[in-house]
């Protein structure tokens, strides 16, 4: 669920603009959701090879290249299904707190 | 006063302090233990340049251990990214608009690795460190079991508990690694205890006194055994060889002494009759090779020979023999086709 929720979020970081890996680091933190820096680079490893997402080298001004990651088509349609499933669950979560109170 | 020196990390050098250095190796080991293959690979490579990031942030170029320590606690421990990794990609996700059967209750996972794994601990070793690790995997202690063992041996006339030894130190891997270290002693592995397993095992391993004792006990019995087996197996294979080769020589039909036969060299023995020497020879030379390097390795600490170069010497030796045997075999009871096979048309002849 966690996890499935981290795939979402790099998805969802990825839809306008490419980034690399510390960069994601960064926004997720701002995002307050990581907490280890390391479940990233699994999690991207794996969605590179399940063709959700593509990677190319960068130079960058300092240091070495840097790994861009980008959105496959693949990876869109499946942003478009989380999504849904995302929406479809908050609605639920949302009417249950509303009878709730 | 710290010894620094230079690291390469992604293209980048640092100048780390050693025990930081010795840290650092170990969590890239340790990650590359979790992810193993080809992706593996890609992943360490990745983190690897995550914590070369770390390094520039900090704006010094000397990294100290709580620099390392940091890092690790920010990117994560091995075991907590390797649960992550051994999970099924995107199911749980997925299946939001699947029914799915509720998931197990939460319980408090164990710790990784509490359990004993069973090792040899070659820094407690007297021979091979059989009984210190099977010490830690019983919980028993080591000087009692020694004892006991060393008794039960001379009941039971020697050989039966010896040859026990010697393959228990065929079968059980050594603890090496810090990893391992911990395994065997029935600690959780983190980065924690390695690291203190590092320390520890570097500056302040103490071999207690009684092992001592028994350490050098062990060296002399050692050598003793292996210089008399190896007299005895020298003396038994000059003995065996010359009683096969003057039987293959009777059963050839050679009539010249022994003497003679020797003098004259390989002339009036067959081909068949050189392979059953040649493999006699083999046969008795590993065996003696073999005790006189124990020997050695017991007197003068000379490195044990790694596993591997046992094993080939061992299927060599029951090669040889099982060709001895077969070759002998074929000359006590000729058969035509067998004697053709193994000692040519010429031997044939003669028979």
């Amino acid at each position: 669920m966690r996890k499935g929720m981290l795939e979402y979020c790099i998805l969802l970081l990825l839809q306008r603009k490419d980034a690399y890996a510390s960069e994601m680091i960064e926004r997720l933190k701002a995002a307050r959701l990581i907490v280890m820096e390391g479940t990233l680079y699994p999690l991207l490893t794996r969605m590179k090879n399940a063709g959700l997402l593509a990677y190319r080298w960068e130079e960058s001004t300092q240091g070495p290249p840097r790994k861009y990651y980008s959105l496959t088509p693949a990876g869109a349609m499946f942003l478009e299904q989380l999504r849904e499933s995302w929406e479809q669950l908050s609605y639920t979560i949302d009417a249950l707190n509303k009878t709730e109170e | 006063m710290k010894k620094s020196f230079p690291a390469n990390i992604n293209g980048t050098v640092y100048y780390i302090d050693e025990d930081a250095y010795q840290l650092l190796d170990r969590y890239l080991k340790e990650l590359h233990h979790t992810f193993t293959g080809e992706t593996g690979a890609e992943i360490v490579a990745d983190i690897e340049s995550r914590i070369s990031e770390h390094f520039d942030e900090k704006g010094s170029p000397v990294v100290v251990m709580a620099d390392v320590e940091r890092i690790i606690s920010v990117i994560g421990r091995p075991e907590q990214l390797g649960e992550e990794a051994d999970d099924e990609p995107s199911a749980s996700f997925n299946s939001f608009s699947e029914p799915t059967p509720p998931p197990p209750p939460y319980v408090e996972a164990e710790p990784a690795s509490a359990k004993r794994h069973l090792y040899r601990d070659p820094q407690d070793a007297i021979f091979a460190g059989v009984f210190a690790g099977l010490s830690y995997y019983l919980g028993w202690n080591v000087t009692a079991m020694r004892i006991l063992y060393v008794v039960l041996t001379l009941c039971t006339y020697f050989w039966p508990l010896v040859c026990l030894y010697f393959v228990s130190w065929m079968l059980i891997p050594p603890a090496r690694t810090p990893r391992q270290i911990l395994e065997m002693k029935g600690e959780p592995v983190n980065l924690d205890t390695i690291g203190q397993t590092l320390v520890n095992g570097v500056k302040t391993h103490v071999t207690s006194g009684a092992t001592v004792f028994f350490r050098s006990l062990g060296r002399i019995v050692v050598a003793l055994i292996g210089g008399l087996a190896a007299i005895g197996v020298f003396g038994f294979a000059v003995l065996l060889l010359l009683v096969l080769v003057s039987l293959v020589l009777a059963l050839c039909g050679v009539t010249s002494s022994l003497l003679t036969a020797f003098s004259m060299g390989g002339d009036d023995v067959s081909v068949g009759g050189m392979f059953f020497l040649l493999s006699v020879a083999i046969a008795a030379l590993i065996p003696l090779v073999g005790l006189t390097y124990g020997g050695c390795m017991a007197l003068f600490n000379s490195p044990a020979p790694s596993r591997t170069t046992v094993i080939t010497l061992i299927v060599i030796e029951v090669i040889a023999i099982t060709a001895a045997i077969v070759l002998f075999a074929s000359t006590l009871f000729p058969s035509p086709f067998i004697a053709s096979l193994v000692f040519g048309p010429a031997v044939t002849n003669m028979c």
